[in-house]
């Protein structure tokens, strides 16, 4: 389920460690009270959104704006994350596929997942590098 | 409640109304037929050959009499039940619903059942369909389930594997 994220209900959570710099697609284990999660992030642009040949540091955006937000504009492309809790017998538990966006909060199963930042450059797209990527997100268990 | 005793979603393979929960194999077989012209060096493409499914599975838990019964009355196996479901599958195959493909207009021409003292409890069946073509536009129909099956798996990208160092939240 996701809703806005609520500031009561998202305290005490931890920041999801995603290093921006490695680059997309990008997954990694998680531990997180006494269990382990996977976690996939990738980026899906549509090929002829992209500009020709994009600067690394080029921002590619993934959350867009509304209407209510003054100037609205779409996005280019979308910022996708998978969690899966992974149990001991190796059997992975898909727990979600969900956008990112900031300022969204979602519930899956025990796992609470809220997004704070998203910024993604060109660059990082199949690549790493430091080129102003930012995924800033909390986990927690509920 | 323990997390672990939350399984995976197991999703059944569809033989017309009927789930198949344990299935240990299936395998599709389509392509075309191709005849030589005898004493030239061409070949001519005749049609295509009929789409057969097999699949291997287990019936497994109380009801296993009950879809084997089911399982029959699709293949109409008894004269009774043929008698009562022909005029209906005259118009509509049975439609198979699995992961790998969406088939419409199947028929089943060979059930096998075997219940054996390595399986208490469990029927292993052998079930064998063959495409019947009804109408174009339930092939046509069937066609775009299973292209939008395919476009549905491949639009999932699969990011490589995870670091085996795991990070900590």
């Amino acid at each position: 389920m996701s809703t806005v994220a609520d500031p009561l209900l998202t305290a005490g959570l931890r920041r999801l460690p995603v290093d921006a710099d490695e680059g997309f697609p990008q997954s990694f284990l998680l531990a997180l009270a006494e269990l382990t999660y996977r976690v996939e992030l990738y980026v899906d642009v549509p090929e002829h959104l992209l500009p020709p040949r994009p600067a690394p540091r080029d921002a590619i955006d993934v959350v867009g704006a509304a209407p209510s937000a003054g100037e609205s504009h779409d996005a280019t492309g979308l910022l996708i994350a998978a969690i899966s809790r992974q149990q001991t017998d190796g059997v992975l538990v898909p727990l979600l596929r969900r956008r990112l966006l900031p300022g969204l909060m979602h519930t899956a199963s025990e796992l609470v997942l809220v997004v704070d930042e998203v910024r993604i450059a060109a660059g990082n797209l199949n690549g790493a590098g430091k080129f102003g990527s930012v995924v800033e997100a909390r986990v927690g268990v509920r | 409640m323990s997390v672990f005793s939350q399984s995976v979603k197991n999703f059944p393979v569809l033989i017309g109304p009927v789930p198949l929960f344990a299935v240990q194999s299936m395998v599709l077989t389509d392509g075309y037929k191709i005849e030589r012209v005898y004493g030239s060096k061409w070949s001519q493409a005749l049609m295509p050959t009929a789409k057969t499914i097999q699949i291997e599975a287990t019936l497994i838990g109380p009801e296993r009499l009950l879809y084997k019964h089911f399982l029959e009355d699709l293949a109409l196996a008894t004269r009774w039940a043929a008698a009562a479901a022909a005029p209906l599958l005259a118009v509509a195959g049975i439609p198979v619903v699995s992961g790998m493909a969406v088939a419409t207009d199947m028929q089943i021409t060979e059930l096998k059942f075997t219940h054996s003292v390595s399986k208490r409890e469990a029927l292993d069946l052998s079930i064998q369909l063959v495409h019947v073509s009804r109408s174009a536009i339930m092939d046509l129909a069937g066609e775009a389930l299973d292209l939008a099956l395919a476009i549905a798996t491949a639009a999932l990208p699969t990011p490589g594997p995870p670091n085996p160092v795991t990070r900590v939240a």
